[in-house]
C-alpha cells in the first residue's frame, strides 16, 4: 500500500467494487442483453455493475484525497480462520452425521482459544447447548434435523 | 371511526391467550437482545426465524415483531447504566443518560425514558393505524414504473441516511441488487450467476446473507478485540421521576414523538436517525444548552420517544406496500413470505386479522415492555455479566441451525460461511452491510418491475419522469437526498465526535 493513500479503507473499498464489477460482467457476458423494450437476463445485471464500477472508482478516489488519515488495522486472521472453519464443518456434518456432531465440532473450534486452557468449560457449553437445541428444535419445534 | 373498528378487530386477534404469549415471548426476547451487546435486531430475527415456522402467521410477525421494537427499547438500559449503547439507536441516550445515572439518578433516567418510549409506541400505533389504510389504498393504483421509483427510493434514503461514505453504502446497496440477480431469471428462465450450483436457482438465501454478515462477522471482529465491558457501578434507587422532571421532559417526548414518526417511515436507519435529530432539536431548543451532556434530563426523554416511535412506524412501508424500509424488515418480510403470505397492499384487504392483530399487539407489547422494564430492570443489569466468551458459542449454534432450517440445506450454511468473511472484509473497510442486505431483498422486485415499466414504454427510461406519481417519488428521493447530504456533517457529525467511545 502506498503511503500516499490516506484512507486506504475507502480506497479498498473502491478496489473491491471495481473487481467485483469486473467479476460480474466477465460472467454475464454470455446472458442475453435483449433490448430497453425486451429486456433480456443480461440486462440489469450489466447496467448494475458498470454503476458498481463507477462507484467503486468514486471511494478509490476519495480514498487517495481523503482530508482524515485512517489506517485499516489488523486483519483477525486467527479467530476468523476458527469460527469460518467450524460452520463450514457444521455445515459438512449436519446432513450425515446429525446436530450433534455438528454442533460439537462449531463449538469446538469457535472456542478454539479456551478448549486447551479450559477444557472443563468448553466441554460444559456444548452440553448445555446440545441439551438447548434437543429441547428447542427437536422436541419443541420438530425440525426435521438428526439429532444423532 | 373506520380504523377504530379495525383496531377493535386487532385487539380481539391479539388479545387470544396464544398471541399474548408470542407478544411477550417478542417483547422478553428482544429486551435480551437489546442489553446483550454483539447481537443486534437483524441477527436475533435470522436466528430465531425457524422458531416460527410452525406457528401461525399471525403469531410469527407478532414475536418477530417484538423482538424488533423491544431490542430498540430497551438499548437505552445499557446507555444509561453503562455508557455502552445495546443498540445503534440508543447512542445518543448515552451522552445525558449516563451522567445521570452517575450522579445516582440512574432511576428516574430509566424510568423516564420507559415512560416517554411507551408514550411514543401508543402515539405511532395510532399513526399506523391511520396511515396505513390510505398508503394501501393509493399503492393498489400504482404501475410497474411507480413500483420500481418508490424502491429505488427506498434503496436511495437507505444509503443516503447511511452514516458511511456515500460513494460505498450505495455500492453496497449495488452489491445487494446484483446479488439479488442470482438465480433463474423471472421471465426468461434462465438461470445466472449460478456457477452452477442448483441450489442457486432459486436466488441466494437472505437469511445466510444477513446471518453471515452480521452475526458472524461481528463475533470474529469481538474475538479479535474484546469489547471492554465495565461493571455496572450505578445503583438503581427510586425510579419515580420528580415533578420538575416531568414538567421539563414532557415537551422533548411530543417533539421527538413527532420527529420520530416522520422519519420512521422513510426508509433507511430510521429509529437511528431520529434519536440523533431528536437530540440536536432539543439542544438547540434548549434555554441554557449547556446543560446537555451533563445529565440533562430532555436528553433522554427525547431521543428515547423519537427513537421508538420511529421503530414502531418503520414498519408501515413493510406492512401496507410491501416494500421493507430496513435490513430488519426485509427479514420479516421474508418470514411473511416462508408464512406463504404475498406482501404488498393486499395484505391488509386479504389479511386484515394479520394486519391489525399485529398493529394492536404492538400496542400490547409496549405495555409489556414497561413492566419488563422498569420492576425488573435488577435482572436485565444482572445479564449483562454474562460474559461474551459464553455467548459467543451459542450465538454460533442458534445461527447455524437457523441458517440451516430454512430450506434445510446445508449449502446456505456454506454462504453464511462465506458472507462471514465478507462481513469481515467489509467491517474492516467501513462499509456498512445493512444496505446490502435491504438490496438482495429488493432486487428481485425491482428488476421485474423495472422491465415491466420498460416493457410498458417500449423501452423509453423517460417513462419514469413522465408518469406524475413516480416523477413525484422520484422528485422526493432527490430533496431528501440533497438535504441529508448537505446536513449530514453538521449534527450527526458533532454529536458523533462527542460519544464516548
Amino acid at each position: 500500500m502506498p503511503s500516499s493513500i490516506a484512507n486506504p479503507r475507502s480506497f479498498c473499498a473502491g478496489l473491491l467494487f471495481v473487481a467485483i464489477a469486473g467479476f460480474v460482467l466477465l460472467t454475464a457476458r454470455h446472458y442475453p442483453m435483449g433490448t430497453a423494450t425486451q429486456m433480456g437476463p443480461g440486462y440489469f445485471p450489466t447496467i448494475l455493475a458498470v454503476l458498481l464500477a463507477c462507484l467503486g472508482l468514486i471511494a478509490m478516489f476519495q480514498g487517495v484525497r481523503a482530508a482524515h488519515v485512517v489506517t485499516i488495522g489488523a486483519w483477525p486472521l486467527v479467530p476468523g480462520a476458527f469460527v469460518i472453519a467450524g460452520v463450514l464443518g457444521f455445515a459438512a456434518l449436519i446432513d450425515e452425521r446429525g446436530l450433534v456432531a455438528a454442533i460439537t465440532v462449531l463449538v469446538g473450534l469457535g472456542c478454539y482459544e479456551r478448549l486447551l486452557k479450559r477444557p472443563f468449560e468448553v466441554l460444559a457449553i456444548l452440553a448445555a447447548l446440545l441439551a438447548l437445541a434437543w429441547v428447542v428444535f427437536i422436541y419443541a419445534i420438530e425440525l426435521p434435523i438428526d439429532f444423532w | 371511526m373506520d380504523w377504530f373498528q379495525n383496531l377493535t378487530l386487532g385487539f380481539h386477534v391479539a388479545m387470544t391467550a396464544a398471541n399474548l404469549l408470542y407478544c411477550l415471548a417478542g417483547a422478553a426476547i428482544g429486551t435480551l437482545v437489546g442489553v446483550l451487546p454483539g447481537i443486534g435486531p437483524v441477527t436475533a430475527i435470522a436466528m430465531l426465524l425457524p422458531l416460527t415456522f410452525k406457528m401461525p402467521a399471525i403469531g410469527a410477525i407478532i414475536m418477530l415483531s417484538g423482538i424488533y421494537y423491544g431490542a430498540h427499547h430497551a438499548g437505552s438500559t445499557t446507555a444509561i447504566m453503562l455508557n455502552m449503547p445495546g443498540e445503534p439507536s440508543s447512542v445518543v441516550i448515552c451522552l445525558d443518560g449516563y451522567p445521570m445515572s452517575q450522579r445516582g439518578r440512574a432511576g428516574p433516567a430509566l424510568c423516564m425514558s420507559a415512560l416517554a418510549s411507551f408514550f411514543a409506541g401508543s402515539v405511532a400505533v395510532v399513526i399506523i393505524a391511520t396511515v396505513s389504510p390510505a398508503l394501501a389504498q393509493a399503492s393498489l393504483a400504482f404501475g410497474p414504473t411507480e413500483y420500481a421509483a418508490m424502491i429505488v427510493m427506498a434503496l436511495v434514503t437507505a444509503s443516503v441516511l447511511s452514516s458511511n461514505s456515500l460513494a460505498t453504502t450505495m455500492g453496497m446497496t449495488v452489491i445487494g441488487l446484483l446479488l439479488g440477480c442470482a438465480g433463474t431469471d423471472v421471465t426468461t428462465g434462465q438461470m445466472r450467476f449460478t456457477f452452477g450450483f442448483l441450489q442457486l436457482a432459486d436466488g441466494v438465501s437472505f437469511v445466510a446473507v444477513a446471518v453471515g454478515l452480521f452475526a458472524f462477522g461481528e463475533i470474529i471482529s469481538n474475538m479479535a478485540h474484546p469489547a471492554l465491558r465495565a461493571a455496572p457501578t450505578a445503583k438503581v434507587t427510586g425510579l419515580l421521576p420528580t415533578r420538575a422532571d416531568l414538567a421539563a421532559a414532557w415537551k422533548p417526548v411530543l417533539r421527538g414523538t413527532a420527529l420520530g414518526s416522520a422519519f420512521g417511515i422513510l426508509p433507511g436507519t430510521g429509529p437511528l436517525l431520529s434519536s440523533f435529530a431528536s437530540y440536536a432539536l432539543e439542544r438547540r431548543l434548549a434555554r441554557d444548552p449547556s446543560r446537555f451532556g451533563k445529565g440533562a434530563i430532555e436528553g433522554v426523554a427525547g431521543p428515547e420517544a423519537a427513537n421508538n416511535a420511529a421503530a414502531l412506524t418503520h414498519f408501515i412501508p413493510m406492512l401496507t406496500l410491501g416494500i421493507p424500509a430496513g435490513a430488519a424488515m426485509a427479514l420479516m418480510l421474508g418470514a411473511l413470505q416462508i408464512q406463504g403470505i404475498a406482501p404488498g397492499p393486499q395484505v391488509m384487504e386479504n389479511h386484515p386479522d394479520l394486519f391489525w392483530g399485529v398493529v394492536a399487539s404492538m400496542w400490547l407489547g409496549n405495555m409489556m415492555l414497561l413492566v419488563l422494564n422498569l420492576p425488573m430492570i435488577g435482572l436485565w443489569i444482572r445479564l449483562l455479566r454474562i460474559p461474551y466468551r459464553l455467548l459467543s458459542p451459542a450465538i454460533l449454534v442458534f445461527c447455524c441451525i437457523g441458517v440451516y432450517s430454512v430450506s434445510n440445506s446445508a449449502f446456505d450454511v456454506v454462504v453464511a460461511a462465506v458472507f462471514g468473511v465478507f462481513g469481515v472484509i467489509f467491517k474492516k473497510l467501513d462499509c456498512s452491510p445493512a444496505p446490502l442486505v435491504l438490496a438482495l431483498v429488493l432486487a428481485p422486485m425491482l428488476e421485474e418491475n423495472f422491465r415491466r415499466a420498460m416493457l410498458i414504454s417500449h423501452g423509453n427510461p423517460a417513462v419514469f419522469v413522465t408518469h406524475p406519481v413516480s416523477l413525484g417519488i422520484l422528485l422526493f428521493t432527490v430533496v431528501l437526498a440533497v438535504f441529508f447530504l448537505q446536513r449530514r456533517h453538521v449534527p450527526g457529525a458533532d454529536i458523533a465526535s462527542e460519544t464516548p467511545p
